[in-house]
């Protein structure tokens, strides 16, 4: 027992000066190593936030004003808040929809599969980072001087009859349908691969078959992912800005271009700090939305488990 | 095959794959040709070979100004990442476990707050910065920082959690070592894949980013491909396709080195 | 339940099966008869195969070759859901969305079965496990034996012809496995459904079944009472799974075996030679005076609570282990001898 503990001791000296440390003097500087990233947070996160969502309460002078949320009620606006929205729901719809069809068609095919790879890959640049590449790309594709155009002209139907569509807002719904397919398909995926195939087994041994099990078992499982991914797909739509953007240099039929015309004019419908309150509807509804989502993800989660 | 599979037919699978795989890929396929054009008729790689035409090279300066601005961007982005975010990511999971679901909160918040939304908010702060700091398009990356938050967060915690930090540096502790030691030994070549992972996301995102750019009135490569875009409808066409194609080789290695996701936890 | 029970218990029978996944032959010529009624176990390491048979009984897979009967009718080829049979699952077979009356009753739903006479059969289900109460709780909301208790009652509602278990109880606590197993040989008496249980746990396997069929590499290496495969065990995998053994030193000649100077028949007899013999803790003692012995030094030695197990290694170099009463004490390096009952041996042949 005695050489036991004396070999304990020549080990902590050895090792040097950490047992007989006070306990008080180590706490504060563990606490300053958060110091850097908070404040990091604090300048770009929490005083952005803020500013965007307060502005909108004072006018140019300086004083507080309601001015700017009245305008929001300004025909105009409301019609930019219905536009973003039937856009992004429709966008939503689809995506989910086609995206959870890409989904189900990569069940079954291991993660390092090429196929799999080269579809995680291709879905990943195409959702998060294409923005104003997109617009190019349909632009070249679909643009009046387009290889589809042609096409269709030598077949009699000439797409922009009507009217230039692709530079307002229909011309809005394929471009987001681009992005927004593989969103679903990378934040649904998972919800896909965690049906446990004992549930399929399962059911075959109760007396079920492939309809039972998707119709009984596997879609209520899936719902509230699927309902949550949805919510996520509209999110993602409604605060979409660099395509719309790159495709309407003039126009502001959605919130996001709203915004940035209230930015880059001085005065818009007379009104300063218009951005702000634009800022503060999207941002309510987007807390709606995501708040609507964590909810619903949570109770899959306990599903998944 | 046990005969329980619930997997799609093949039939299924291709006429899903032929669908949504036409949609995906005719537009690129279009864009393609019409990068390939030349003139009414024909077909050369004229535009492609015109990126390096020292006569056009007057025209196409903002998108090399643009480009190399990009390049320092990632840099500065990944540096952050790299040095600050990390570090902190390491000192919360280690230290202050408490403050892990709050943490996740505040990483994942920029997914609420787009970043449309996030320059009205930035537009004074950067007034602020371009008097002391300079209006270089460098000051960027500490908003990209921001937006890369989520995903490089998710990237790193998931290699935390597959790793099981807080046990290995118990026990290289217990073992004797400092902490320095401990983040260098132990900790970092066990991170490396996350990091790795969070460091060519941040690359991808930095190289797409257009919006904070353009509304904080500073450029870089998608500005610039914008502004080029009204000249020349060839040349910005020509060098998304390669950004695209530079992201999608970039998210592959991510993919294959397998640090996405904590695979590891599910066996 | 119990009468209509009676009437639906069904004989199982394998005949000649062969199941390859791709080039490995995962089962070769299994034949295995199972009579109307009875709770045979198969048990043996993981990869022999058991579980591959299992799921041959239930449809789950198709065997290569061979047939599988029940009640004497050809059922290879009839899909899974047209069996009539229950099964068990080792984890995750619970429907999650669903509570555990409506997962009880989703085979009875699958059988048309009106709407409220299948609530009353569900809740009986559950009576019968025990979780009469929790009828309304969810799978997340279970603790692990009472998910298996569950998936349980889902099973035997539908009064099926043959009960399969693969594994249920290996994810539990050791505490709830012991009470788990007990239930279901309790319930399974209770109803005479014709059970076959697959484990790795030759302890639980012995405990609960009429007859326990011991797989190694694809293939039975003996089926019989717990009994049998205990105090007979027919070959040298048998008798290293089942219970605990040493190998020792034996010389065959005549039929019966010399070890430590004494004579131990032999199972299954033997040609004259060099052997190993597997010897049971509990036939092992340590010399009483006069009585002579092998020599061995005692290596360590555990108290089990009733009794205790003490290692010693041999001169020949190999370790013994012997069973005794807890309050003989024995020190490390102490010197002892060793006696063997002649309680008959299975014999291998010494290799190297």
């Amino acid at each position: 027992m005695t050489t036991f503990s004396a070999r304990l001791d020549l080990v902590t000296e050895s090792v040097g000066g950490d047992s007989p440390r006070p306990r008080a003097r180590r706490l504060p500087v563990a606490h300053l190593g958060l110091v850097p990233f908070a404040g990091y947070v604090v300048i770009f996160l929490v005083l952005p936030t803020v500013l965007a969502v307060f502005t909108g309460l004072f006018d140019k002078a300086g004083h507080l004003t309601m001015d700017n949320f009245t305008a929001l009620g300004d025909p105009v606006i409301l019609e930019t808040f219905w536009n973003s929205t039937w856009l992004s729901a429709l966008t939503a719809a689809v995506g989910a929809v086609a995206g959870a069809a890409v989904c189900y068609a990569l069940l079954g095919i291991p993660a390092q599969h090429p196929i799999r790879s080269t579809v995680d890959a291709l879905a990943g640049v195409l959702a998060q980072f294409g923005g104003v590449m997109l617009a190019f790309v349909f632009i070249a594709a679909m643009g009046r001087n387009s290889v589809l155009v042609e096409v269709l002209s030598s077949l009699g139907i000439d797409l922009y009859a009507s009217s230039n569509w692709l530079y307002e807002l229909p011309g809005l719904i394929l471009p987001y349908l681009y992005f927004q397919i593989p969103l679903m398909v990378i934040t649904f995926a998972p919800a896909l691969e965690a049906i446990k195939p004992q549930w399929a087994e399962a059911n075959l041994t109760l007396g079920g078959n492939r309809w039972t099990f998707w119709r009984r078992i596997a879609l209520p499982v899936l719902a509230p992912s699927f309902a949550a991914s949805f919510l996520l797909l509209f999110a993602n739509s409604f605060s979409a800005y660099a395509t719309a953007a790159a495709l309407a240099s003039q126009g502001s039929q959605i919130v996001p271009l709203q915004i940035r015309a209230a930015l880059t004019s001085e005065t818009v419908l007379g009104r300063e700090n218009l951005a702000g309150a634009l800022a503060f509807g999207m941002i309510a509804v987007m807390a709606v939305v995501m708040t609507c989502y964590a909810l619903i993800q949570r109770r899959a989660e306990r599903w998944r488990a | 095959m046990s005969r329980a599979t619930f997997y799609p037919h093949p039939a299924v699978r291709a006429t899903i794959a032929t669908v949504v795989g036409a949609f995906v890929l005719l537009p690129l396929a279009a864009t393609v040709e019409f990068t390939l054009r030349d003139g009414d008729t024909g077909h050369s790689f004229v535009h492609w070979a015109a990126i390096f035409d020292p006569t056009k090279a007057e025209a196409y300066k903002p998108i090399w100004v643009g480009l190399t601005n990009s390049l320092t961007l990632m840099v500065v982005t990944v540096a952050v990442v790299l040095f600050l975010l990390a570090p902190t990511m390491i000192l919360v999971n280690l230290k202050f476990p408490k403050l892990r679901r709050l943490f996740e909160f505040v990483a994942l918040l920029p997914v609420s707050l787009p970043a449309i939304v996030l320059v009205v908010g930035l537009t004074p702060i950067y007034l602020v910065i371009g008097r002391t700091l300079g209006t270089g398009a460098w000051t960027l990356a500490f908003a990209y920082g921001i937006t890369v938050l989520p995903f490089a967060y998710r990237s790193i915690q998931a290699s935390i959690d597959a790793v099981n930090l807080v046990t290995l540096a118990e026990a290289a502790r217990s073992l004797g070592a400092s902490w320095l030691t401990v983040i260098r030994r132990v900790l970092a070549p066990n991170l490396r894949g996350g990091l790795m992972a969070a460091s060519l996301i941040a690359v991808a995102v930095v190289l797409g980013e257009f919006t904070i750019a353009s509304l904080l009135n500073r450029q870089n490569l998608q500005t610039a491909l914008m502004l080029v875009n009204r000249q020349d409808a060839y040349v910005s066409v020509v060098f998304s396709l390669m950004a695209l194609l530079f992201c999608f080789v970039l998210l592959l290695l991510i993919g294959r080195t397998g640090s996405i996701g904590a695979r590891g936890k599910d066996r | 339940m119990t009468a209509v029970l009676h009437r639906t218990a069904t004989s199982v029978a394998l005949d000649e099966v062969v199941k390859d996944f791709g080039k490995t032959r995962v089962l070769h010529e299994l034949k295995l008869e199972i009579r109307a009624g009875e709770f045979v176990s198969l048990l043996g390491p993981s990869g022999c195969g058991k579980t591959t048979a299992l799921r041959l009984i239930a449809g789950l897979e198709e065997p290569t070759a061979g047939s599988i009967r029940m009640n004497g009718d050809d059922v290879t080829h009839l899909p899974t859901n047209r069996r009539d049979i229950g099964m068990v699952f080792q984890s995750y077979s619970l429907f999650p969305h669903l509570n555990a009356l409506d997962n009880t009753r989703f085979g009875l739903d699958m059988r048309k079965v009106a709407k409220d006479q299948a609530k009353a059969m569900a809740l009986e289900s559950l009576e019968l496990v025990g979780l009469g109460g929790l009828a309304e709780r969810y799978p997340h909301e279970l603790s692990g034996g009472q998910q298996q208790r569950v998936a349980l009652a889902r099973a035997l509602v539908t009064s099926p012809k043959v009960l399969l278990l693969d594994e249920p109880l290996s994810a539990l606590d050791a505490r709830v496995r012991v009470q788990l197993r007990e239930e279901i040989q309790r319930i399974q008496k209770e109803l005479g459904i014709t059970t076959v249980f697959v484990t790795h746990d030759q302890e639980e396997a012995l405990a609960i079944s009429d007859r326990v069929a011991v797989m190694h590499a694809g293939r039975i290496e003996q089926i019989g009472t717990p009994e049998e495969l205990y105090l007979t065990p027919a070959t040298p995998e048998v008798a290293a799974f089942v219970g605990m053994s040493s190998m020792v030193p034996a010389i065959v000649h005549g039929g019966t075996a010399r070890i430590w100077g004494q004579l131990v028949p032999v199972v299954g007899g033997a040609a004259d030679g060099e052997y190993r013999a597997f010897v049971r803790p509990e036939n092992v003692h340590l010399a009483g005076p006069g009585q002579g012995g092998a020599a061995a030094i005692v290596e360590t030695s555990v108290f089990l609570g009733a009794s205790r197990r003490t290692d010693a290694r041999l001169a020949s170099g190999e370790v013994v282990s012997l069973q005794h009463a807890a309050d003989v004490r024995l020190e490390r390096g102490s010197a002892v001898r060793l006696v063997i009952d002649p309680a008959p041996v299975v014999v291998a042949l010494a290799e190297g």
